[in-house]
């Protein structure tokens, strides 16, 4: 005996408002249950002739109110603030923006300087020295390409650059205003 | 000074010369290590040049297999490597990487100034050249000047890896102090270990043979430089030979400023133009024979990039300069006159400022 789903049930199932796991029993259900897919048009089509029915029902706003609506808008007196901003206030903001950003063009300089642009990489001169310092047969030789953990990998691929960077040491030179002695 | 330290040297490098002409024409034949002995040991006395030019010489004619540890000892770390070292005269070395677990398995392969260094992990290999690593002129002119800057003194022997040795201490000819200490294998001269130190005594640098063995039996296809499958070749760096002529600084276009100040016994000692992402990098190398030094400069402007490091902040002479350490290396930079510097090298950090100080553009 085949078992069906009731009205409620299929009315729920439209608004999406079953579990996933019930959605989906229903679903498979609808495919092969010839008197569930009537009921289910049934109120498909009951609930898409309700919107239709709603849609054509919107009225519009009497045309006296709308009226007296925009008579008010074009009555209302602005204030003296509000009139300056109207009409003078792309004429000052702009200019004021303008010497604003000359300002900080011309007053600071050093923003400007290739200081801020990347330099060549600390890893490379250290790359470089330590090529050098190979030759000499009494150096402490090849420096293994091993990173500490607060220093990472963080050197090309072809580098084969600073090993143990000691970040830890503290300058025990540097008093504290940072001054050398 | 020097020409008369060179005029030693070259002397005394003619003496390890029957050795490296033992062989003509057959580059990786090894001689027997009791062969590679042709220095007398000297006697009571102390003078120990002519043990120094044996051993810088040594590993042209000796082949052995061994395992070396190194560390580089920091400001408040240290650090150390332990690798399986194969070295086939005259050239041709494999440095195969056991610790730190991080370079477990890593190895590199050096014949003359090319290298291979193979990464498992990442599966790739760095193919570099350095042409300064392979430089005769430049091992005799260190020579040369460790034999004017230092006092080369035996002052004992010793055991390492089961082997006798001498013991070489030297000392600077200006402080007294002992820079470095070597142990100089009495047999075959191949230096078993080594000590560097700094100005207050402490240890900058080690490196010992745990064992060794002498073996002309190496075989020539772990040297091979051929990409293992499936990896990855990445071109490193290439680094020229540098201008070896003090007096030709080569042209970076722009005025190259020296320092005034240089701890004693540093010389200028070469210079090279190099390019980094394209900026023209003039450097100039010094050295005392034992220490290197290199002033980089550049006309950007832009202070070195520390990306991935954490600096340190120090004020001289009215510059907010940055270094770093690495291990017994410190780099010091800054900037002056629309000019870059970075100074490198195996020196106290108060050494560095104190030549930065004097770097006046």
């Amino acid at each position: 005996m085949t078992t069906h789903y009731d009205r409620e049930t299929l009315i729920d199932y439209l608004h999406g408002a079953l579990t996933p796991e019930a959605d989906a029993a229903l679903f498979a259900h609808l495919e092969t249950c010839a008197s569930c897919n009537a009921v289910y048009d049934e109120e498909a089509a009951l609930g898409e002739a309700l919107r239709r029915a709603a849609r054509a029902d919107e009225l519009e706003f009497p045309s006296m109110i709308k009226a007296k609506v925009w008579d008010a808008v074009r009555h209302q007196q602005p204030t003296w603030i509000e009139r300056l901003r109207t009409s003078w206030g792309p004429r000052i903001a702009v200019p004021i923006a303008a010497a604003l950003a000359i300002a900080a063009y011309v007053g600071t300089p050093y923003l400007r300087q290739p200081a801020a642009a990347v330099g060549v990489e600390a890893a490379y001169y250290l790359d470089v020295h330590n090529a050098e310092a190979q030759q000499n047969p009494f150096g402490p030789g090849v420096a293994p390409a091993v990173y500490s953990s607060d220093t990472q990998d963080r050197s090309p691929a072809s580098s084969s650059a600073a090993s143990y960077i000691d970040t830890a040491d503290a300058a025990t030179l540097v008093d504290a205003d940072g001054a050398f002695r | 000074m020097r020409s008369a330290s060179l005029a030693v040297a070259l002397a005394l490098f003619a003496l390890g010369a029957p050795a490296v002409r033992a062989a003509p024409g057959k580059p990786h034949a090894t001689p027997k290590p009791v062969r590679a002995a042709v220095v007398a040991p000297p006697p009571a006395a102390t003078d120990a040049r002519p043990l120094i030019v044996a051993a810088a010489a040594a590993a042209k004619h000796v082949s052995f297999v061994g395992q070396m540890e190194s560390i580089r000892s920091g400001t408040t770390r240290a650090f150390a490597v332990v690798s399986k070292v194969e070295h086939r005269a005259p050239d041709e070395t494999r440095r195969t990487y056991l610790a730190p677990r991080v370079l477990y398995g890593q190895f590199v392969i050096s014949r003359g100034a090319m290298s291979w260094d193979v990464d498992p992990s990442r599966k790739r290999v760095i193919v570099s050249e350095n042409k300064a690593a392979v430089d005769p002129v430049a091992v005799v002119d260190d020579i040369a000047l460790l034999d004017g800057n230092y006092r080369a003194v035996r002052t004992a022997t010793d055991q390492v890896a089961n082997r006798k040795t001498d013991v070489v201490d030297l000392v600077s000819r200006y402080t007294g102090e002992r820079t470095m200490r070597l142990w100089i294998d009495a047999e075959t001269h191949v230096v078993l270990a080594k000590e560097a130190y700094h100005n207050d005594g402490s240890l900058a640098w080690r490196t010992r043979f745990d064992d060794i063995r002498y073996t002309d039996g190496i075989p020539q296809s772990i040297f091979t430089s051929a990409t293992p499958a499936g990896y990855a070749t990445v071109t490193g760096r290439s680094y020229q030979q540098p201008q070896t002529n003090p007096n030709a600084i080569p042209d970076a276009g722009f005025k190259p400023i020296k320092p005034k100040y240089l701890p004693e016994g540093f010389v200028l000692v070469g210079g090279d133009v190099n390019d980094a992402k394209g900026v023209r990098n003039l450097h100039l190398i010094y050295s005392d024979g034992i220490r290197t030094l290199s002033l980089f400069e550049n006309a950007t402007n832009r202070i070195a990039d520390f990306e991935g490091m954490k600096p340190q902040t120090i004020n001289f002479d009215k510059h907010d300069a940055k270094y770093v350490r690495d291990g017994p290396t410190t780099l010091l930079a800054w900037r002056e006159e629309g000019l870059a510097f970075t100074i490198v090298g195996d020196l106290d950090l108060k050494d560095l400022v104190s030549i930065a100080t004097s770097v006046v553009p």
